[in-house]
């Protein structure tokens, strides 16, 4: 999903899916590269993203990803879920501050 | 895709694949020399960060799901590389599964050819053959004799043939098939041809095609056939075979001998080539020429006697086999009470047709008469190339164990290198696959080879068997089968050991050291009792059939074999075509010349042959001094030449022998065996005695007195295990002799002798047609040929058993003893003496052996059981066979483990303490 999310700002080559996912979660998230090229080829298998060769701004060249429909609907059905998920723990590990709320 | 394609893009996604990580690894280097690292460790703190660059290639890979195809690549590489590490074993284990894998091929083939292929016509299951089931009280006839008055008979007579097809509404098409040679005439002189007069109808009945030309119909088979006389159709062997596929042979004028015919011979014309796949309808048969029913004349093919022909029919559709039997019963039984109220089988008696049945049954792969007859062998053989598989299986588990236990280090290290138990499992299962697959390459190429030798055990001399036993897809599926079973059995045990290696010991231990891992480490320990069980069961059936067949061949026949020959002689024609030549006249001046042949010791001619020769029945009746009677109505009869007794060596003990005045108008007279002697004159007095028997001479049947003027040995006669029959002889000159008689000529050199034959014959009687020669040992050998075929692949089986076994219990004995040479170090320093661990060694393969023989002496109970009919001389539980195949296990485990005691007795104490 996260690898989605990140790919939704546009093409992005592995290196940068890595460095993006550091960079917009304030250095706390370090991405394990051991998992992200399987999981990036998985989704490729299931038709969630597109890959091209393409030169990047530094004149090489690198596999970019783009995100396509299929893997938008995927993205907006999981942020749906994570979204859930997290009010459930939310109201689970605060139990008071949901009934303020409520 | 094909898999060429498909490893090709392969190729290209692992290089993308490489080339995507390693751009990733230049930018990641690159921002740290951005950040101001030096370039060398920029570089590596980018590996670093990224981590095991080639566990993540693989687990990339893997999400594309083709990772197997790769995996079984390298698996293949690698277990060829393994292999080709270890000639040896490798060697053991594919000749080993060759030999078992190829007699399983071998034998299963046989069993298919004979038992279970479909005929190559057009939808065989619909085609059934009809027999009839004979129940005949009184026994009368020969066969009912031989079967306790009922039996089928799968040969009907053409007079049956006509009323079943006349009065049917059940199949479409009907077929009449009888095989037998015809004398052809070539330019080199006239001899037999094997062929089949089938009716008309047979071709379209059973949807066959010509290669060449075309095949002949119900409208030229009527008597002078078509508008161009008789056709004949060849087979497609004898057209490559004789000749050399001459496409010009069409239109053919062929020449027969034919006594049926005023001029003495018949000719037919060759108008096709029948398609190649087809060979006959009857199993092991394969005639070279097809002719029309009615080309040999209307009385063999419509009288009612003479039952020569199988007859085949094609259901009608929706119509059951069961369904045409109780239809063809009652229209049948309607038409036979109309007709013959009397149902006429043999000679003079009459046997009720009420008690006679028709059998329907499905003739999907034909009539095979030796399917009958080797049934039973052939199921014996299953079974013991069956267990031959498994003692191999056993010995080759013990081996592969025995190897994955010395490669404990290297499947350590590979398991600790991160390999998943999968994937050593997977190579280990490359290793075996690799080796069945060469193994039963290498055994389909020796089944191929052994068909021929399996096919001259089960020949008789003069009729040789003809099928196909080129390994074919049935055949290929079932080694395929085979080898799976093999690779099982033998490679999955020792794989999955091997897979649960645990690094952490066993990279720690570089040798094993103490005892108390022994147990553990021993390789395959129950194997070998169940080897040695299942190697007993071979051996047991292999000494049982072995001493029977010995017994069999050994015992005294009652006639001599040595130097004695044999040849069928057919004067039907000759004497056709000189009507005025009397037989007896030809006979006794052809045996006259043959008598002062050079070489010849004794020379004469009778009706038949001892040992699978046809029988003649004949009744004859005594009556003693006290007026009592005693009759046998089926004494075998053999009309004889003089000199008959002397050409065989056949013992005269009392009287004299025929002679060349035992003449036409003189005195009838015979010669008893020593049986039929005392059960006509329990008296004692049978020379001079006298037989009342039968004259057919005469239209009334009246009685005639016959003396007996000599008592001969008893021979066996129809083959070597029956009694001795009641015989009696009579001179040729008294008895009509029909025109066909088998020359016996005892001679110094039998090749001459046939020779001075065919001399003496192209003179005096140049019409004749002389068959193969054949010695009467080659008879009476071939006579055995069921048991000879199963005892000498017995024997092969028990030594190949052996073999394994002792080679198996060798090996894990020595394995043992280098295990324990610690142990028996420590023993010995504390004072054990070498007979002592001679003793110890013993004893650990009594504990292997003696469970295992135990298993086997029960196994071997239960299955000679099925051996009992196949054995000769000795029950199923012959104690001495017993005790003989006891003898030989032992002396096998002895001969295993009398290397290994040597080496454990021979080690000294305090090298093996040292080497700790």
């Amino acid at each position: 999903m996260l690898i989605l999310r990140t790919l939704q700002w546009g093409p992005q080559h592995g290196y940068g899916i890595v460095q993006a996912m550091r960079a917009n979660s304030g250095d706390v998230l370090q991405v394990e590269t051991g998992s992200l090229y399987p999981a990036l080829h998985r989704l490729e298998k299931q038709k969630w993203v597109r890959s091209e060769w393409k030169q990047t701004a530094s004149n090489q060249r690198a596999k970019y990803y783009r995100i396509t429909a299929a893997g938008k609907r995927q993205l907006a059905a999981d942020h749906g879920r994570w979204q859930q998920m997290v009010a459930v723990i939310a109201a689970i590990m605060h139990p008071g501050a949901k009934r303020e709320r409520s | 895709m094909n898999l060429f394609q498909k490893l090709a893009a392969m190729r290209r996604r692992k290089e993308d694949l490489n080339e995507e990580i390693q751009g990733h690894l230049r930018m990641a280097a690159q921002d740290r020399v951005e950040r101001g690292e030096e370039p060398s460790e920029a570089r590596s703190g980018a590996l670093r960060e990224f981590g095991n660059v080639p566990l993540i290639k693989d687990v990339t890979r893997e999400t594309w799901g083709c990772m197997w195809l790769e995996w079984f690549g390298r698996d293949l590489r690698y277990a060829i590389r393994q292999l080709r590490k270890a000639p040896g074993f490798t060697v053991t284990v594919v000749l080993t599964l060759a030999l078992v894998i190829g007699a399983n091929t071998a034998i299963f083939s046989l069993s298919y050819a004979m038992l279970l292929r479909s005929l190559p016509v057009m939808q065989a299951d619909r085609v059934v053959q009809i027999k009839l089931d004979m129940h005949d009280k009184k026994a009368l006839s020969v066969q009912a004799v031989l079967s306790g008055g009922n039996f089928v008979q799968a040969e009907l007579s053409g007079g049956i043939f006509d009323a079943l097809e006349k009065t049917q509404k059940v199949f479409s098409g009907m077929c009449f098939w009888s095989s037998s040679p015809l004398g052809l005439r070539q330019k080199n002189g006239t001899s037999p041809i094997a062929s089949a007069e089938i009716s008309g109808d047979c071709f379209r009945m059973l949807g066959l095609h010509a290669a060449m030309g075309r095949l002949f119909s119900s409208s030229e088979d009527r008597p002078g056939g078509g508008k161009e006389g008789y056709p004949v159709v060849l087979s497609y062997a004898y057209w490559v075979s004789h000749l050399g596929r001459d496409p010009s042979v069409l239109g053919r004028k062929l020449e027969f001998e034919d006594s049926m015919t005023s001029s003495g011979s018949n000719t037919a014309v060759v108008v096709g080539v029948l398609e190649p796949d087809f060979q006959s309808v009857e199993v092991g048969d394969a005639p070279q020429i097809f002719v029309p029913s009615e080309f040999r004349g209307n009385f063999k093919r419509h009288n009612f006697g003479s039952a020569n022909a199988l007859v085949f029919a094609r259901l009608k559709n929706g119509v059951s086999p069961q369904q045409a039997q109780s239809q063809i019963e009652t229209s049948f039984s309607t038409w036979i009470d109309a007709k013959h109220p009397d149902w006429w089988t043999h000679g003079p008696y009459r046997l009720p047709w009420k008690d006679q049945r028709w059998v329907v049954v499905s003739a999907r792969s034909g009539y095979s008469y030796l399917g009958e007859r080797y049934k039973k062998p052939l199921a014996i053989l299953e079974m013991l190339v069956g267990l031959s598989l498994l003692v191999a299986c056993a010995y080759l588990a013990t081996l592969s164990s025995a190897r994955s236990l010395t490669r404990r280090h290297e499947f350590a290290v590979r398991v600790a290198l991160g390999a998943s138990r999968r994937r050593i499992l997977g190579q280990i299962c490359m290793e075996s696959l690799i080796l069945a697959a060469m193994g039963a390459g290498i055994g389909v190429l020796f089944a191929w080879g052994a068909g021929p030798f399996l096919l001259h055990f089960i020949s008789p001399v003069d009729d040789p068997i003809t099928l196909n036993l080129a390994p074919g897809r049935m055949v290929l599926l079932f080694t395929i089968a085979v080898s799976g079973f093999a690779i099982l059995l033998f490679g999955l045990a020792p794989a999955l050991r091997a897979s649960r290696t645990d690094p952490v010991t066993d990279l720690k231990e570089g040798q094993p050291s103490a005892a108390g891992h022994l147990r553990r480490k021993r390789p395959g320990t129950w194997l070998v009792p169940v080897q040695i069980a299942f190697s007993m069961v071979i051996v047991v059936s292999a000494v049982l059939l072995s001493g029977s067949l010995v017994r069999l061949l050994s015992q005294d026949l009652g006639f001599s074999t040595q130097g004695v020959v044999s040849v069928d002689a057919d004067f039907t024609h000759h004497f056709e075509a000189n009507p005025k030549i009397p037989q007896n006249w030809l006979y006794s001046s052809l045996l006259e010349r043959l008598n002062h042949a050079p070489g010849v010791e004794a020379a004469s001619l009778s009706q038949s042959q001892q040992i699978s020769g046809g029988m003649y029945m004949y009744q004859a009746r005594s009556v003693l001094p006290s007026g009592q009677e005693r009759t046998d109505s089926l004494l075998l009869e053999l009309s004889v030449a003089p000199r008959y007794l002397q050409a065989l060596g056949i013992p005269l003990l009392a009287g004299r022998d025929i002679s060349e005045t035992d003449r036409e108008h003189s005195p009838r007279v015979c010669l008893l065996s020593l049986s039929a002697a005392r059960y006509f004159f329990p008296d004692g007095k049978a020379l001079g005695g006298v037989l009342q028997m039968p004259d057919y001479s005469t239209k009334t049947p009246k009685e005639k007195p016959v003396q007996v003027v000599g008592i001969v040995q008893d021979t066996k006669y129809r083959n070597l295990r029956d009694q001795p029959p009641r015989m009696i002889y009579l001179p040729y000159r008294q008895e009509r002799l029909l025109p066909w008689s088998y020359f016996v000529v005892k001679a110094r050199n039998v090749s001459i002798a046939v020779a001075s034959l065919r001399d003496i014959l192209r003179e005096l009687a140049p019409d004749a047609i002389l068959y193969q020669p054949v010695t009467m040992k080659q008879l009476v050998d071939g006579s055995a040929g069921r048991e000879r075929l199963l005892t000498t692949l017995a024997n092969f089986f028990a030594a190949l058993a052996l073999l394994l076994m002792t080679v198996g219990l060798y090996g894990l004995l020595s394995y043992s003893v280098v295990l324990r040479k610690k142990e028996i170090g420590i023993r010995m320093a504390l004072g054990a003496s070498r007979a002592q661990v001679v003793r110890m060694v013993l004893r650990q393969t009594m504990w292997l052996v003696v469970p295992g023989l135990l298993l086997g002496a029960v196994a071997s109970v239960a299955m000679t059981r099925l051996l009992a009919s196949l054995l000769y001389g000795a029950g199923p539980l012959d104690p001495f066979s017993f005790a003989v195949s006891l003898a030989l296990l032992l002396g096998a485990a002895a001969l295993a483990s009398w290397m290994p005691a040597r080496r454990a007795a021979s080690i000294d104490p305090m090298q093996a303490l040292r080497a700790e």
